[in-house]
């Protein structure tokens, strides 16, 4: 068989060099991006199992440098997951974990998509939740 | 105030060779694959060398101790360690 120019073989990795001087630049660094890129935010939510009863966004919407504040009433009824296609885009009328994400800030600075997120007013009726396999799996 | 009067060298600092040759660590780092993502690299450089300057020929198990305050999370810790051993020997 022909020799093989990398499979078998010991590779330099390409950004090694970098990485170890410190010059390799990530995500959250200044100066990295593209011209007019907005920086996105997500609002997630508290709680285990929960009605949403009432998203107030005006607030949110009304900070300086905020172009979008988007919650699940902007979505598509599309769904989709990893094993089961059972996810909204942003949650509509229920969460389902913590962690759910319930609304998204689009802004043209960091400081303002989090100083907008804040002001997202979010009326929750909790629900109960299932914290137990062995309980899951009797319902 | 810790620092005051102290020097402060950072990954910037340490290939500072007339061509810019790279410390020990930062080669066998490469050789040894030590770095994936490399966020946390340079600290793991950085702590290696303060051991390394204090104890040249250290065991693995005190390699652990002081790389404990750095997390990595992705190539795992068994190849930065090898990269700190392998540097031992070369300095």
């Amino acid at each position: 068989m022909a020799e093989l120019s990398v499979v078998g073989k010991n590779v330099i990795k390409v950004d090694a060099l970098e990485k170890v001087t410190g010059r390799a630049k990530y995500a959250s660094e200044e100066g990295i991006g593209i011209p007019g890129m907005l920086y996105g935010k997500i609002l997630y939510s508290p709680y285990a199992h929960a009605k949403i009863l009432k998203i107030d966004t005006s607030k949110a919407s009304r900070i300086k440098g905020v172009r979008a504040v988007l919650t699940g009433k902007d979505t598509p009824e599309h769904r989709s997951g990893w094993m089961v296609d059972d996810r909204h885009i942003l949650c509509h009328e229920r969460v389902r974990f913590v962690g759910d994400a319930v609304a998204v800030v689009a802004a043209d600075n960091r400081e303002a998509a989090e100083e907008s997120l804040d002001l997202i007013e979010v009326e929750y009726e909790e629900l109960p939740a299932l914290f137990d396999p062995e309980e899951a799996n009797e319902t | 105030m810790k620092a005051r009067g102290k020097d402060i060298v950072t990954i910037e600092g340490i290939s500072s060779g007339k061509r810019g040759e790279l410390h020990p660590l930062q080669e066998a780092f490469i050789k040894h694959f030590a770095v994936q993502c490399g966020y946390c690299t340079p600290g793991m450089i950085m702590a290696a060398k303060a051991l390394l300057d204090e104890n040249p020929k250290p065991t693995e198990e005190k390699i652990k101790e002081y790389l404990c305050g750095n997390l990595c999370r992705c190539t795992g810790y068994t190849k930065i360690i090898e990269a700190v051993l392998a540097a031992a020997t070369k300095m």
